[in-house]
């Protein structure tokens, strides 16, 4: 027998079949619901913690309930233009994301404006509705307006990413 | 309770203070005062769900939001 010839091979058999009934004990106990539901929620808090998910939060915190279901469903937000009644689209993204409409929704203009700094994309959407909604004038003053007849490219989703 | 919400690169810094304590508010106005004075905007948002600029600090707002000065990209 190999095994009671060569003792040191039989305890390393050995120890390695303890390791492997551990490894496989801990697989069955990390199957537990508990464990699951735990583990699920400790990587949803993760996530939730990424300065994206954050300004999204923010953003969604600060939208009109028609505009959080709009932004959730397509992940722009429509806003009218506080001296003009323009309406704007607001696509997910901090640069050249903003569209000017036309009365069928298509888009005939964009604009670029943002606040100077380092901001996640819903912080950066929730300060450009802001002043859209608010100060227009201002907000056309500072943009810089190019021809655009179509939306921005966007990650698909991009506004859901966790 | 009412909170001071600064936009920055991690998404967002919220201060809370208490409007009845004049320790807290105190700190409130002057972080209030220090945030506009560097560009910063103030917004709120009205019992209506509606937001506006906020010009000088009321303790009052429930909410008040800062972000940054705006430049055309």
């Amino acid at each position: 027998m190999r095994r009671s010839s060569f003792r040191g091979l039989w305890v390393a058999d050995v120890k390695l079949f303890s390791l492997r009934h551990v490894f496989r004990e801990f697989r069955h106990v990390s199957r537990e619901p508990r464990l699951v539901a735990a583990r699920d929620l400790y990587r949803s808090s993760q996530r939730e913690r990424t300065p994206e998910a954050r300004g999204r939060k923010l953003l969604r915190e600060w939208l009109s309930p028609a505009q959080r279901e709009t932004f959730d469903a397509y992940g722009y937000v429509d806003v009218l233009g506080s001296e003009s009644g323009q309406r704007y689209r607001i696509y997910y993204g901090s640069i050249s994301n903003i569209r000017e409409l036309n009365e069928k929704d298509d888009p005939v203009a964009g604009l670029c404006f943002a606040p100077a700094a380092a901001l996640p994309p819903g912080d950066v959407m929730l300060a450009q509705k802001i002043v859209l909604e608010n100060d227009e004038s201002r907000a056309l003053a500072i943009a810089n307006r190019f021809h655009s007849t179509s939306q921005p490219i966007q990650v698909r989703n991009a506004h859901r990413a966790r | 309770m009412a909170t001071q919400i600064v936009m920055d690169s991690t998404g967002d810094a919220r201060y809370q203070f208490a409007p009845d304590d004049a320790r807290e508010t105190s700190e409130a106005e002057r972080r209030f005062r220090q945030l506009t004075s560097t560009g910063f905007t103030a917004a709120a948002r009205t019992a209506t769900g509606d937001l506006r600029f906020v010009r000088s600090f009321d303790p009052t707002v429930h909410e008040t939001l800062f972000f940054p000065r705006l430049v055309g990209g």
